[in-house]
């Protein structure tokens, strides 16, 4: 008897008994939580966009010392050289698989925004061929049709989204001109549900350009990618720079580290924050019951144990607190974003859901760390006599 | 004089109950540190972005480029245009400009050059850290260039020497002669300046700009005179689009607005926390005190002057914490020490008016925090308050 533990109950009680301060307690480390999930999920969410863009089998082919399809030009006569370079895998039909691809941004309005005052959206626009759906793995259309003549267009699921719903048969506008909607796409998740589709032929007439960003093309033996990528960019009837795909995209993913990042350090401060505040009702919860205390050390629970009820109380305040913050989190899962041209959904991970649960038990911990020392302290006389 | 001492009576009875349980007060006060911190430098970094926008578009300026555009970069509006834009009445002066991106001495550094026509872009926007002097040089030398300080100093370059900036990709390497440096200036530390024609002879693509800018004689002008220039330009060649400088940047702030409002949202969710954090750290103090409140009560104190005591308390501890995380937030990135990872160029900073704006929204944080727990305080009759604890 003499080193009893207080069970449990004790402490679930003692939560119970003053509502306000546990209330507000709560919600601060469910807020911490919270924000950390959130943000973290959306740097998550950047990445998945980023990991998931990429098929291991494809080759992203730009123009040397080109970093990125925006500052690469591919003139007309070294299209076909890379069409048809050797190891190209081919469709059912013997055609190479290759995407001839011009990208560009523009700023696009729904038709009916007015395009004066506040700018657009920036829209990355590609222009593709046919091709593009079978050398992107997953990407379909899932309403409409394609393309036929200049002035209509393919919407990515993501766009569709966030443009409000449009659909087939909607308007947009961009580059000076109305395009119609003649099909939506989807795609797994990648980049390109963010992106208008446009015929190839459609968008170098619309930008009086003949030159194109890029040819995205499939391996026909995957095993041997690296050297046969070593041999395209030594080749000497083109000069072109070769990068695997999933590089090329995961370089893109570098932006949602400084969400994660921030989420840290936003996640850090909160659940300062947290501490205080916790810390402030523990203490109180203490002054309040130091007689209580002292008869419970009388009736033989030792030190430790009392020491232990308030810091079960806290851990307890904290759990809770990190269950309600991650129940918060999680509404914000798929939630949509976009942010310069990219569309994204926040993608909230277990992993993060447990980093959240840890945060709050660290804050519950730390927070009733210093007050169950002072209970601890306690002498039985001292606390027996307390007014 | 009465007047006076009784303030400072007051001021030294709020401080006494604040201090009754230093403790708490303490904690509580790294509460409101934290959430002040917060608050203000998120706002920093608000502002940061939106001032680093609004920095390059003043309210006289217009800003003219190709309607259809495959790169933001990429030379292909006419040059020719300038002439245009300088006849219709209300423009002060226009001037074309262009692009070539390349390398320093080290591997993988970035030096962007904008080719400008010297007479005309100096007109239309007088560097402060270039002498008359050095302005003379460069509108004299062909293949002069005005360079930023921080290009100057990562390369180990300075004015009078003749450098090759080397060419991106299939971009050409450039030979240019220092004749002046741009200052100190944030905005221009990365950017060298070209004569225009110059990079066409080098880059190809003679005649032609990325974009022109111009100068309207008055704010009010903008919308309408950019309207009409793209009206005179509708059939042309190249159609072009013009607008403001402001709405430009409006346009690139709408872009990033998802992140803005997160940012903004978690700033102000902080101080909502915090607003029941102090709530409930009072409320404490004030159940501690009921005998206390009734005394003060019996005594004659008016219900209105003991919460007007409870909501002072509240103020001042409130006060007290958001100047200090304010302070402290505001400190810290005005000490520039606060880089973006990754964006070596922006340095995140803060201004007064974000000081002063998150300081004095600790009076209100604080009076809101109060308001509860005064009118409990006052609820209760007197004679059950004197009676003691619950």
């Amino acid at each position: 008897m003499a080193r009893a533990t207080l069970p449990f109950a004790y402490a679930w009680r003692n939560v119970l008994a003053r509502k306000l301060s546990t209330a507000v307690t709560l919600l601060c480390v469910a807020v911490s939580v919270m924000v950390y999930v959130v943000m973290v999920s959306t740097a998550d969410g950047i990445e998945r966009v980023a990991v998931s863009s990429g098929d291991p089998r494809n080759v992203v082919v730009l123009s040397t010392g080109a970093n990125s399809a925006e500052s690469s030009r591919l003139p007309p006569p070294s299209i076909p050289v890379i069409r048809h370079f050797p190891g190209i895998a081919r469709d059912n039909s013997g055609e190479p698989l290759a995407s001839v691809e011009l990208l560009s941004a523009q700023e696009l309005w729904r038709v009916d925004e007015a395009e004066s005052g506040e700018g657009g959206r920036f829209t990355p626009i590609r222009g593709v061929t046919p091709s593009a759906f079978q050398v992107h793995t997953g990407s379909h259309l899932v309403a409409g049709r394609l393309p036929r003549e200049p002035g209509e267009i393919l919407v990515g699921r993501l766009l569709a989204r966030e443009l409000g719903g449009v659909g087939v048969g909607d308007s947009v506008r961009f580059a000076g001109r109305v395009h119609r909607v003649v099909g939506v796409f989807e795609a797994r998740g990648q980049i390109f549900e963010s992106e208008v589709w446009v015929e190839l032929a459609s968008l170098q007439t619309m930008l009086d350009q003949r030159d194109v960003s890029q040819v995205v093309i499939r391996a026909a033996d995957p095993g041997r990618l690296p050297e046969w990528q070593e041999a395209l960019s030594e080749s000497r009837r083109v000069r072109v720079d070769v990068r695997l795909e999933p590089d090329y995209y995961a370089d893109m993913g570098r932006g949602s580290r400084a969400f994660a990042y921030l989420g840290n350090l936003v996640g850090f401060l909160l659940g300062l924050g947290a501490i205080a505040a916790g810390m402030n009702s523990t203490y109180a919860a203490l002054s309040g019951r130091v007689r209580e205390m002292g008869t419970l050390r009388a009736l033989g629970f030792g030190r430790g144990s009392v020491g232990a009820a308030l810091l079960a109380e806290s851990c307890l305040i904290g759990a809770l607190g990190g269950l309600l913050g991650i129940l918060l989190a999680l509404f914000f899962d798929g939630f949509a974003m976009s942010l310069m041209g990219l569309a994204f959904e926040l993608q909230v991970r277990p992993s993060s859901l447990g980093e959240g649960l840890a945060l709050a038990l660290a804050i519950g911990l730390v927070g009733g760390l210093l007050p169950a020392r002072s209970a601890a302290r306690l002498e039985i006389v001292d606390a027996l006599r307390h007014a | 004089m009465r007047r006076f001492t009784s303030g400072a009576g007051q001021l030294r009875m709020l401080l006494r109950q604040v201090m009754r349980s230093p403790r708490r007060a303490l904690l509580t006060f790294l509460g409101l540190v934290v959430a002040f911190f917060l608050f203000t430098a998120l706002e920093s970094v608000l502002y940061t972005l939106e001032e680093l926008l609004a920095q390059n578009a003043s309210e006289t300026g217009i800003f003219m480029r190709p309607r259809s555009r495959a790169s933001f970069f990429r030379a292909a509006l006419p040059i020719r245009y300038v002439e245009q834009v300088r006849d219709v009445d209300g423009v002060v002066e226009a001037s074309p400009a262009r692009f070539h991106f390349g390398a320093g001495v080290h591997e993988g550094s970035f030096v962007v050059v904008v080719g400008v026509d010297p007479p005309s872009y100096l007109r239309l926007r007088p560097l402060e850290g270039v002498s008359e002097v050095e302005a003379q040089a460069f509108r004299g030398d062909r293949r002069g260039a005005l360079m930023g300080a921080r290009i100057l100093a990562s390369n180990g370059w300075e004015v009078g020497d003749e450098v090759t900036v080397r060419g991106r990709g299939r971009v050409p390497d450039l030979s240019l002669r220092i004749v002046g440096d741009i200052g100190q200036g944030d905005r221009m530390g990365r950017v060298a300046l070209a004569h225009i024609d110059y990079l066409a002879q080098v880059m190809g693509g003679q005649g032609r700009a990325a974009f022109i800018q111009a100068r309207v004689a008055h704010p009010s002008l903008a919308l309408a005179i950019a309207r009409s220039l793209d009206e005179r330009f509708a059939n042309f060649a190249v159609p072009t689009r013009t607008r403001s400088e402001r709405s430009h940047a409006a346009g690139i702030l709408a872009n990033l607005s998802d992140v803005l409002v997160g940012l903004r949202t978690i700033g102000y969710l902080a101080l909502v926390i915090t607003i029941l954090v102090v709530g409930n750290a009072v409320a404490m103090g004030v159940r501690e005190r009921t005998m206390e409140i009734g005394t003060l009560r019996a005594l004659g104190f008016g219900r209105g002057r003991v919460m007007a005591l409870v909501v002072g308390e509240a103020m001042l501890l409130a006060l007290a914490g958001g100047l200090a995380g304010a302070l402290g937030a505001y400190a810290l990135f005005e000490s520039g020490w606060i880089a973006v990872p990754r964006m070596t160029d922006l340095s995140l900073h803060s201004d007064a008016s974000v000081l002063a704006r998150s300081a004095l929204l600790s009076l209100p944080v604080g009076a809101l925090a109060g308001l509860v727990p005064a009118f409990s305080a006052v609820r209760r009759p007197i004679s059950e308050a004197l009676h003691g604890a619950d």
